[in-house]
């Protein structure tokens, strides 16, 4: 990466910041590389010197502003509800709204399970194919060389995409686990604090 | 180090970096980087804090037909390395304290 391509990456990952902010931290990354180069160094160095422009923006991240804001908020709310109103109350509001919540609950649930329905089918899919592929290559190998390279390429195709899919889902497994290991967590520590208060 | 000790310790690297000297960026972590680790994403919230917190002001001026923002230690940053150093006794005694408390 040049020195234009690192800044250029680096704006991107900053969308979180102000205008002003983001310039400042632009101009003291912008001003370090110009040093690294006067002092001998090609603008590639010096970009693969610095903290690659993901950590560098983690780093300037406010922590967990998404998650933090809206979950706080719903156990607020739920909170001034218990301690207003009492248990009785709010079991009463969950089991009246029941038409309400339950086919959002429904609905999340299909859809989550249908999602992961698909990307295992899709890896299913690629493994076979590309097995497959490769036994084609195979059986083409006294005949025809071209037919041979084509059928390794589609092989090779269907394992990268195999392995891209599987990555990506071990990933948002990951999110998702993260996530409920957050809520819980938190709904343990909520509940300790009530009980605590009384 | 622990991550909290070195925050601290490198807050009042750089105000001594700055004492005798007006310095820029990349020259600030060639300085402190003989004695302790800093990279850059490190040093950028530093002088954020010490500016706002009145310790340093900041100049550009040119170079080489380019800017460059050159970082002034303020009065109130030469009382803090003062403070600092004057603390040195106390933190020999906490080590001494947490010497003696490991060896039993």
């Amino acid at each position: 990466m040049n020195k234009a391509e690192f800044l250029n990456d680096l704006r991107c990952k900053l969308n979180f910041l102000s205008e002003e902010e983001r310039e400042k931290t632009l101009n003291y990354y912008s001003e370090i590389i110009d040093d690294m180069v006067e002092s001998g160094m090609s603008e590639e160095e010096a970009t693969l010197q610095l903290e690659s422009t993901k950590t560098i923006a983690e780093k300037l991240m406010p922590e967990n502003v998404t998650q933090g804001t809206t979950m706080e908020k719903v156990f607020d709310f739920t909170d001034t509800l218990l301690i207003k109103h009492g248990y009785l109350f709010v079991l009463l509001i969950i089991a009246f709204s029941f038409p309400i919540w339950s086919p959002i609950v429904v609905g999340i649930l299909t859809f989550v399970g249908i999602l992961f329905l698909i990307l295992f089918a899709l890896i299913a899919l690629g493994g076979v194919g590309s097995v497959v592929a490769l036994g084609i290559a195979a059986s083409f190998i006294t005949q025809s060389l071209l037919s041979t390279l084509s059928a390794l390429g589609v092989s090779m195709f269907c394992a990268g995409f195999t392995m891209l899919i599987a990555i990506g889902t071990f990933k948002l497994i990951n999110k998702i686990s993260s996530f409920c290991k957050i809520t819980y967590q938190n709904v343990k520590e909520r509940s300790e604090k009530r009980r605590n208060l009384k | 180090m622990d991550a909290q000790l070195k925050k601290g310790f490198l807050e009042i690297c750089v105000l001594a970096s700055l004492r005798n000297k007006d310095l820029y960026g990349y020259k600030l972590i060639e300085d402190i980087s003989e004695y302790i680790e800093i990279s850059e994403s490190t040093l950028y919230p530093i002088l954020k804090r010490l500016e706002s917190s009145g310790c340093l002001t900041t100049y550009t001026q040119e170079h080489n037909t380019r800017l460059r923002k050159y970082y002034r230690i303020t009065e109130a940053g030469k009382k803090r390395i003062t403070d600092f150093l004057s603390s040195k006794e106390d933190i020999m005694k906490i080590y001494d304290f947490i010497e003696r408390e490991d060896e039993i």
